[in-house]
C-alpha cells in the first residue's frame, strides 16, 4: 500500500498529535504513582471446588497452585519475608495440593526446604507436623521429607524429643519395603546425638545413593549441598592437623 | 455541515452494528457472564454475593473489550478492503470527518454496550455503583475502540489489528505492576541494566493510559470511591482518545486512496 511521506501530513494533524502526546505525558506525571499494596494470603477453596474449577485436571491445578503460592512472597514492588506469612493458611494451601494430587511431592519439598527453613521455631514445628501427618497417609512416597524433617528437628530446632518422634514414625511405617534401611535407622543417629554436619552427610549421601531421587536438577542440587557439607566437615579437621604439624615442627 | 456529516457516518456505524447482530452478541455475553457468576456463587461456601458480582463484572468487562475490538477491526478492515472508503471519500467529505464520524458511531455503540452490561448490576448492587461501573466501562471501551480504529487503518488486517490492540490493552492494564517490579527489592539498584529498564518502563507508563484505574469491582462496595475518580478517568479518556485519533489521522492522511 502506498503512503505519502510524513511531510505530506497537514500541520494541524501534526499539531494535534504533538499537543495530545504532551497532554498525556503531563497528565501521567500528575497522576499519583503506583503504590505497593500487600495482599493477604486467603484461605484456599475446598478441594471439591478446586476439582470442579480444574476442569478434570486436578494434577495440573495442584502444580499451578504451587507455583502461585511459591511466587506469593514476591509481590510487585515488595518481597515478603516468610515470617509475615500466615503459616496456618500456607499449610492449608499445601494440604489442598496434596488432596488434589497425592503423588505430588512439591508441597512437601516446599514445607521442608522453603517454609521450614524460616528462623522461627513455632513455624518450623508447624511445617514438621504437617510433613508428619502427610507422611502417615503415604509413607512409601513421602519418606524423604520425613527424613529431612528429622534433620531439621534435631539440628535446627535442637528438639531431640521431636526428632526422635519423627524418626520413630519412619521406623514403624508400613511402607512395604519402600523406605531404605538407613532412613529407618535414623532414630539411632538421633539417640547417638551425632554432630550436625556428619548426620547431614549421612542423610544426603544415603538419599543420593538410594537412587530415589530421579530428577537431575534435584540430584545436582543435593550433590552440591553434599559437597559443601563435606568441605565444611573436613575444614576444621584440616586446620587442626595443620596446627598439630606446626607444633611438632616447633 | 461537518457536524451533519459526522452524525450521518455515526448513524451508519450504529446501523452496521445493528445489522451485524451486535445486540444479540451483547445479550449472549451478558447471559454468559450472569451464568458464570451464578455458577461461581453456587460453588462458594461463603460470601457468594461477592462471587456473583465480581465474576460477572470481570468476565463481562473482558468479553466486552474483546467484542468491541473485534467489531471495530472487522468493520474498518471490511470498509477498506471492499473499497467502500473510496466511494465515501469521493464525496465532499474530508478524511478527518470520516474518522470522527466513525469514532462517534463506535462511541455511541460502546456506551450502549456498557449500559447494557451495567443493567443487571442495578438489581444486585446499588444503582449508583452500577452507574459508576458502567460509565467507567464506557470510557475503557471508548479507548479500546479508538485504539482499534487507528490500528485497523494502519495495519489493514483483522488478525494483526486485534493482536496489537490486545497487547496494548494488557500492557496498559498491567503497567503499574510492571513499574513497581522494575523498582522492586530484588532489582540490583546500581546496575546500569536496572537503571535502563526502570527508565524505559517509566517512560512507557507515561505514554500509556492507566487502564488499571478503570472499572474496578471494589466500587460495588464503595460507590463514592468510584464517583470520586470518575472526573480523572473522563479526563484521561478524552486526552488519550484525542491522542489515538491523531495517530490514526496521521497515518490515514498519508494513505493514497
Amino acid at each position: 500500500m502506498n503512503r505519502a511521506p510524513p511531510a505530506a501530513v497537514p500541520w494541524r494533524v501534526v499539531a494535534v498529535l504533538v499537543l495530545a502526546v504532551c497532554s498525556q505525558v503531563l497528565w501521567a506525571s500528575l497522576r499519583a504513582g503506583p503504590t505497593v499494596s500487600v495482599t493477604v494470603l486467603a484461605t484456599p477453596p475446598s478441594a471439591a471446588t478446586l476439582r470442579v474449577l480444574s476442569l478434570g485436571e486436578p494434577a495440573l491445578a495442584a502444580r499451578l497452585m504451587m507455583l502461585w503460592l511459591q511466587a506469593y512472597d514476591y509481590q510487585p514492588g515488595v518481597s515478603l519475608p516468610f515470617e509475615r506469612l500466615d503459616y496456618a493458611v500456607v499449610e492449608a494451601w499445601l494440604a489442598r495440593m496434596l488432596e488434589l494430587d497425592p503423588g505430588f511431592q512439591y508441597p512437601l519439598l516446599a514445607a521442608a526446604r522453603l517454609y521450614g527453613e524460616v528462623d522461627d521455631p513455632t513455624r518450623q514445628r508447624r511445617m514438621l507436623r504437617f510433613i508428619a501427618r502427610s507422611f502417615r497417609d503415604d509413607p512409601a512416597r513421602r519418606w524423604p521429607w520425613m527424613a529431612h524433617g528429622v534433620v531439621i528437628a534435631k539440628h535446627r530446632l535442637h528438639d531431640l524429643p521431636l526428632a526422635l518422634e519423627l524418626a520413630n514414625d519412619l521406623t514403624r511405617a508400613d511402607d512395604h519395603g519402600a523406605i531404605p534401611s538407613w532412613a529407618k535407622q535414623m532414630h539411632i543417629f538421633v539417640l547417638e546425638d551425632m554432630g550436625e554436619l556428619q548426620s547431614a552427610k549421612v542423610l544426603l549421601g544415603g538419599l543420593l545413593a538410594s537412587g530415589e531421587i530421579q530428577d537431575s536438577h534435584e540430584r545436582a542440587f543435593l550433590s552440591e549441598r553434599l559437597a559443601d557439607i563435606e568441605r565444611r566437615a573436613t575444614a576444621p579437621v584440616r586446620a587442626e592437623s595443620a596446627s598439630t604439624d606446626k607444633i611438632r615442627r616447633d | 455541515m461537518m457536524l451533519k456529516q459526522v452524525a450521518v457516518i455515526a448513524q451508519l456505524t450504529l446501523l452496521e452494528a445493528r445489522r451485524t447482530h451486535l445486540p444479540w452478541t451483547t445479550a449472549g455475553i451478558i447471559s454468559a457472564g450472569l451464568l458464570l457468576g451464578e455458577c461461581a456463587a453456587g460453588l462458594a461456601l461463603t460470601d457468594s454475593h461477592s462471587y456473583r458480582l465480581e465474576i460477572y463484572a470481570a468476565s463481562t468487562r473482558l468479553l466486552m473489550v474483546a467484542c468491541t475490538a473485534l467489531f471495530v477491526a472487522t468493520s474498518v478492515v471490511r470498509e477498506l478492503a471492499d473499497r467502500v472508503i473510496d466511494l465515501t471519500l469521493s464525496r465532499p467529505l474530508s478524511r478527518g470527518t470520516w474518522l470522527l464520524g466513525r469514532l462517534s458511531g463506535y462511541g455511541g455503540m460502546v456506551c450502549l454496550l456498557a449500559m447494557a452490561a451495567a443493567l443487571p448490576l442495578v438489581f444486585t448492587t446499588t444503582p449508583l455503583a452500577a452507574l459508576v461501573w458502567g460509565l467507567s466501562l464506557a470510557g475503557e471501551l471508548m479507548l479500546v475502540a479508538a485504539a482499534t480504529l487507528s490500528c485497523a487503518i494502519a495495519l489493514t488486517q483483522v488478525v494483526t489489528t486485534v493482536l496489537a490492540v490486545a497487547a496494548f490493552y494488557l500492557l496498559s492494564r498491567s503497567i503499574d505492576a510492571i513499574v513497581l517490579m522494575s523498582r522492586g527489592p530484588t532489582v540490583e539498584a546500581g546496575a546500569w541494566s536496572s537503571i535502563v529498564i526502570e527508565h524505559t518502563v517509566s517512560g512507557l507508563a507515561m505514554l500509556l493510559p492507566a487502564l488499571s484505574d478503570y472499572t474496578r469491582a471494589a466500587w460495588f462496595y464503595d460507590a463514592s470511591a468510584g464517583l470520586a475518580v470518575l472526573p480523572a478517568l473522563a479526563t484521561q479518556t478524552v486526552i488519550y482518545g484525542v491522542l489515538l485519533v491523531a495517530v490514526g489521522l496521521f497515518d490515514f492522511t498519508r494513505r493514497e486512496i
